[in-house]
């Protein structure tokens, strides 16, 4: 399913920086992503996590530095990486004047992909997340959750290489977040790459393979969940949190 | 084949936002766009006015001295209008409503260049009746015998240049700029509006903009002569400027988030809402440049205006006209705008506004005074064509009631428009639709504002500022409740007689719309046909809509009441007789109706004693009534029910037979309030209309 580079890499960046005016919002990230990880990308607010997702995808252009996704370049050829990434947003946004599964149908034409046999392969995590009974509702009326679970549906039905999720469990009941948590973990089983942003730490150390720590757009730690409380030299009994407070006040 | 699948995916999603995304007339409690005809009536009705517009710029450029340049100058105003909706959608404006067809989602999906070339020409899709209109008046008035395929073609290819024009100066806008910094620069999106505006109705009514540059063979093509060869060349600048278009695309950011401005605390200025409205007014893009850019668009205009007549006769007429144009269209275009701009403010801002203690009267008043100010500034170049009394001081008498009834209705009209835009746009809105130019209630309001300035004598003005007033108490009226509905889903939303009014907006636009249509048909059917036509059609849709509103509280039948609707009528009927022989030679404007033939006669004595009294009673006793006591009887004042509908009635009636259509009115509310039954008002509606149709014979 996952087109391997020759290097193995699914992503890298080298050197990614973006300024906003006088803000450097990401400051020369270097990153390598292999096959079936799970990447949490960690960071207190403003620290340019979002602005790293946007930029893999393609939605914004480096200041410096360049990345690619499975082979592609991130700038130049968006388009073909959009086909094989699969992005769900902090906030989503949807046409209101849809339904759910008009919605779902829109996304997988545009995609190519058969919308039939997509709704079919969905189904089970449609029934999952309990969105069935919704999904013939006009998305003006979702809530917060709901439409979560949408964009999660939209990001994950093109069966994607990767998938970029910028706080997907935010705004959904814990119910609903351990089942994501579960089908991320069957799509990384799987082979996809997941990078995800989270301030739930607790999530993080339970769910990701590997985390990445920014602090106001550099790149603090870089490693596994346990090796983040070795170089904040802290205890096995110490939590992800205190790691993450340590190093980010560092 | 997969590029075929994407572009049927956008062409349904185009389809699905123009039949879904629209006013929710009746009911309005539950968040959900509708599934109904609304939308599709209210988009008919917006391109049937947009179509009015080209029409009537079409029917006078023939009279001009060199239409083929008047042509000229009015194709490319019809561009500039046509190149304001891609540059205000592609600036990235996170504080302006965008299109029903713009979304996030689309930035993570792979879309091709040429879906997202149809997603552009799709969003200004309901200008293209502009240069349509355009394009067929003129050849139907100048070359009628010429095939009708090339001015299709002509107006095809022009709005497709057009559109990608202003699609790709916005992308350069945004590539030269920034996205964030050509946010700031939004505003400008409105002045190809307006100059193109302008263009259009200076180019129809004079000869003062001359022989244009590029020459006139876009005007000889759109007045039928060699149409091919323009079509040619537009088409090859429509597929360069999609090259264009692409190319800037791809080079583009998708999105960028707005860094916050460093600001000071609104509360440091005065913790009133009136001062936090200006502060906040002040930052937004293009906040503190619009009105003294507009204030001096509009005075080099009025003044080159009062200039020219000191040398050329233009005529008081002539030089009021074109000076209330360019107000007219500054603040109408203006208004609306900040009005919109203030009102999704709101709503995005809604979970912060709904727990501070602000009265929602507060809420509103300081947008509408904030607008009043602007407006007042804008529409000040106005009072300039009192210069034109240095030459010809007779004119004062006919400019000082003109000037301070416009100047009045500026006034009103801010109110009315920040009530309007709460109620379409912002927190009040059931459906929020992404902005009110075309909506029904923007409809209601600018049609007595634009009456104001148009009045043929002052009895007229004043009853076009005293609708003008009434629309906008009850637009506040709604807009309030509107508030109380947002705390509590339960209540009701707006108010019924606002929703009535919507609907009455809709069957005069509907009216407009089918008599525009049926003009197509000239020298077929005759201009009254024509006219009986559009009032039947409009009067079934009408008959309709207040048919299902209806269904839980219908007036009673009751024949008996036949003899009273007798004797009503004739005191109404001979009313009329007395003002028609006393009054009427004061009236303004009357006009007559032109019969000719028996099958004239017929149609028009069945449209005025068959249709005209059912479809009208219906509305008027029927619904508005009812709507009017429900809001009158919280204070016991059910009696002033018959009274304010008889008012709006007449209002709805030309301005000549307004007393005699006040006086059925009321005597046809008074027994509706009476007797609970419409059968009455009707009998006493066909004999009035009967004798008026004997005193015109």
């Amino acid at each position: 399913m996952v087109a391997l580079m020759a290097d193995g890499w699914v992503l890298e960046a080298e050197g990614l920086a973006k300024q906003f005016g006088t803000k450097l919002a990401v400051d020369g990230l270097s990153l390598r992503f292999g096959r079936g990880e799970i990447v949490g990308l960690l960071g207190p607010n403003g620290a340019g996590k979002t602005t790293t997702l946007k930029l893999l995808l393609g939605m914004l252009r480096p200041t410096r530095g360049s990345a690619s996704v499975l082979g592609l370049d991130c700038t130049s050829e968006a388009t073909a990486i959009k086909t094989r990434v699969g992005y769900s947003p902090d906030e989503p946004s949807f046409y209101d004047f849809l339904t759910g599964r008009e919605t779902l149908e829109f996304v997988t034409n545009v995609r190519g992909g058969k919308p039939a046999q997509v709704l079919a392969a969905l189904a089970p995590v449609i029934e999952a997340l309990d969105l069935a009974p919704d999904l013939d509702r006009f998305v003006a009326g979702y809530s917060l959750g709901m439409k979560k679970k949408l964009a999660l549906l939209v990001a994950m039905a093109h069966t994607p290489d990767l998938l970029l999720l910028d706080e997907p469990t935010n705004g959904l009941d814990p119910p609903s977040a351990v089942k994501i948590r579960r089908r991320l973990q069957e799509l990384a089983a799987a082979g996809a790459t997941i990078v995800l942003s989270t301030h739930l730490l607790d999530m993080a150390d339970k769910l990701c393979t590997r985390v990445v720590l920014m602090d106001h757009g550099r790149l603090v730690f870089d490693g596994a969940p346990g090796a983040a409380r070795q170089a904040a030299e802290l205890g096995p009994e110490a939590t992800l949190e205190d790691a993450f407070l340590k190093l980010v006040a560092a | 084949m997969h590029t075929w699948q994407q572009l049927r995916a956008v062409a349904v999603l185009v389809l699905r936002s123009l039949h879904r995304v629209g006013p929710r007339v009746r009911g309005g409690r539950k968040a959900e766009p509708t599934r109904g005809v609304s939308a599709v009536l209210m988009r008919l009705l917006f391109a049937g006015l947009i179509y009015n517009f080209g029409f009537t710029s079409g029917m006078r450029i023939p009279l001009q001295a060199e239409p083929s340049w008047s042509a000229t100058w009015a194709a490319l105003g019809a561009g500039c209008c046509l190149m304001t909706v891609p540059l205000s959608l592609e600036l990235p404006s996170p504080r302006v409503p965008t299109s029903a067809l713009k979304s996030h989602l689309l930035e993570a999906l792979p879309l091709s260049q040429l879906s997202k070339l149809l997603l552009v020409l799709a969003q200004g899709l309901l200008l293209l009746p502009l240069p349509l209109a355009l394009a067929l008046t003129l050849h139907s008035k100048m070359t009628p015998t010429a095939p009708l395929l090339g001015a299709v073609a002509l107006a095809l290819v022009l709005f497709s240049s057009f559109v990608l024009a202003g699609a790709c100066l916005a992308k350069a806008l945004k590539l030269v700029l920034s996205a964030y910094r050509a946010s700031r620069l939004s505003w400008l999106a409105s002045l190809p509006m307006i100059a193109g505006m302008l263009l259009l109705q200076v180019a129809a009514s004079t000869q003062v903009l001359g022989r244009p540059v590029m020459g006139d063979s876009l005007g000889r093509a759109l007045a039928g002569q060699q149409p091919w060869p323009v079509v040619a060349v537009l088409g090859a600048l429509t597929l360069g400027l999609g090259a264009a278009f692409v190319w800037l695309e791809r080079g583009q950011e998708l999105s960028e988030p707005v860094p916050p401005d460093p600001t000071a605390s609104a509360l440091g200025e005065g913790a009133d809402m009136r001062a936090i409205e200006r502060v906040i007014t002040r930052r937004e893009p293009g906040g503190s440049f619009q009105v003294p850019f507009a204030t001096l668009f509009s005075t080099a205009f009025v003044g080159a205006m009062v200039w020219t007549q000191r040398t050329s006769e233009l005529g008081l007429s002539a030089l009021w006209s074109l000076a209330a144009v360019i107000t007219l269209q500054m603040v109408a275009t203006l208004g609306m705008q900040r009005a919109t701009r203030a009102a999704t403010r709101d709503m995005l801002a809604r979970p912060l506004l709904g727990a501070l203690p602000i009265a929602p009267r507060d809420t509103l008043e300081s947008k509408a005074a904030m607008l009043r100010r602007s407006l007042f500034t804008v529409s000040a170049p106005l009072c300039l064509v009192f210069g034109a009394t240095v030459a010809h001081p007779s004119w004062l008498g006919g400019l000082a009631w003109r000037a301070g009834a416009a100047l009045l209705a500026v006034g009103i009209y801010a109110s009315a428009a920040t009530y309007v835009a709460f109620l379409t746009t912002g927190l009040g809105s059931s459906t929020p639709r992404g902005g009110v130019f075309g909506s029904l209630e923007s409809f209601l309001v600018v049609v007595p504002f634009a009456g104001v300035f148009f009045a043929p004598g002052p009895g007229s003005a004043l009853l076009s500022l005293g609708t003008l007033a009434a629309v906008t108490y009850e637009a506040r009226r709604a807009a309030l409740r509107s508030i109380d509905w947002l705390d509590d889903p339960e209540r009701e939303h707006s108010t019924e007689v606002w929703k009535a009014l919507v609907v009455f907006g809709g069957f005069q636009g509907a009216q407009l719309l089918t008599q525009q249509l049926a003009s197509l048909f000239r020298g077929v059917v005759s201009p009254t046909v024509q006219m009986l036509s559009a009032y039947l059609v409009a009067g079934l849709a009408l008959w309709i809509t207040t048919q299902r509103g209806q269904e839980s509280s219908a007036p009673r039948h009751r024949a008996a009441l036949a003899p009273l609707g007798i004797a009503a009528g004739a005191l109404s009927a001979g009313f009329a007789w007395v003002y028609v022989r006393l009054a009427a030679p004061l009236a303004e404007g009357a006009g007559r109706m032109e019969v000719s033939g028996t099958g004239e006669a017929v149609l028009l004595a069945l449209v005025a004693v068959g249709v005209a009294p059912i479809v009208e009673e219906r509305f008027f006793r029927g619904w508005l009534q009812p709507a009017l006591e429900s809001s009158l009887a919280e204070h016991r004042r059910t009696y002033l029910a018959p009274l304010l509908t008889g008012l709006a009635f007449a209002a709805a009636h030309p301005a000549y037979s307004f007393a005699p259509v006040l006086v059925l009115g009321i005597i046809n509310g008074f027994l509706m309030l009476r007797f609970r039954s419409l059968s009455a008002c009707v009998v006493a509606h066909v004999v009035q209309n009967a004798f008026a149709l004997y005193l015109a014979r």
